[in-house]
């Protein structure tokens, strides 16, 4: 039997993708603060961070509009990734953890890993 | 009466086994993924690493990452839908970058683009026509 993920599911990943996918690609994807792109190294991995959020976002709507709880769980395990990664990466520009520089990327990493999770339990459930 | 059916109707969800040139051209991609998230890790070519330039290269460096993992979820899985739309994932970053390069001058050069790219584009309607039942070889008695 085909298994169907629940369209509350489905409408948050999509609308997660969408929003993704879009930003990306009017180039409000790169927020690093402190890099200027009037230079090329910068302005390459500006595009090459755009294009790679771009895609993932896309996956993300697909995933949705399939409904294909295997293909949500992997792209949820990529995006709760992600974050946690992002946030590693921005403890050099915020020594100390305040509540204003945790909760912008654990919020979303909580939604991805809480999704991941109930997409791997209705595959193994079936 | 005949009854409609989509052009886009699957007619063959799932394979035993993905032609051997996607598999190969899938699996260099996600090596080149995951290889490459180590030099962008490392350095982003032309950026130092410190401070503000470290955290894009940490970032990038997860990115590709991320996506040789769905990528090879996708070879793995045996649903040509999935597969095929991941090669669109794949298309959109392979035309941003290609875009990236010739704005920025940096890179691999144009020509290694439109080759990926053709891959790409290959496989992606290649994959099409076996879920759309136009390859008698992956048609299902």
């Amino acid at each position: 039997m085909k298994i169907i993920a629940p369209l509350w599911a489905r409408i948050i990943v999509g609308l997660m993708g969408l929003a993704l996918a879009v930003s990306s690609l009017i180039g409000g994807g790169f927020t690093t603060p402190g890099l200027s792109t009037d230079t090329s190294a910068p302005l390459n991995a500006g595009y090459i961070y755009n294009s790679r959020n771009a895609s993932l976002g896309v996956a993300m709507l697909i995933a949705a509009g399939f409904g294909a709880p295997e293909a949500i769980a992997a792209t949820m395990i990529a995006r709760f990734m992600l974050e946690i990664t992002d946030r590693v990466a921005m403890s050099p520009l915020y020594p100390t953890i305040t509540a204003g520089n945790l909760l912008p990327p654990l919020i979303p990493a909580l939604i991805e890993l809480s999704i991941a999770i109930f997409m791997l339990r209705l595959i193994f459930k079936k | 009466m005949s009854e409609n059916k989509s052009r886009f109707a699957t007619i063959v969800p799932t394979v035993e086994k993905f032609p051997l040139w996607i598999l190969i051209a899938g699996w260099f991609l996600v090596f080149a993924n995951v290889s490459g998230s180590f030099s962008f890790a490392a350095s982003i070519p032309g950026l130092g690493t410190i401070g503000a330039d470290q955290q894009a290269a940490l970032m990038l460096a997860a990115r590709q990452v991320g996506q040789g993992f769905i990528l090879g979820y996708g070879l793995l899985q045996k649903n040509v839908r999935t597969l095929q739309f991941l090669w669109a994932m794949c298309i959109i970053r392979e035309s941003i970058d290609f875009a990236a390069r010739l704005i920025s001058g940096q890179g691999f050069s144009p020509i290694m683009f439109i080759v990926t790219l053709a891959v790409e584009v290959a496989a992606f309607i290649y994959l099409g026509a076996i879920a759309s039942g136009h390859v008698a070889k992956y048609k299902k008695a």
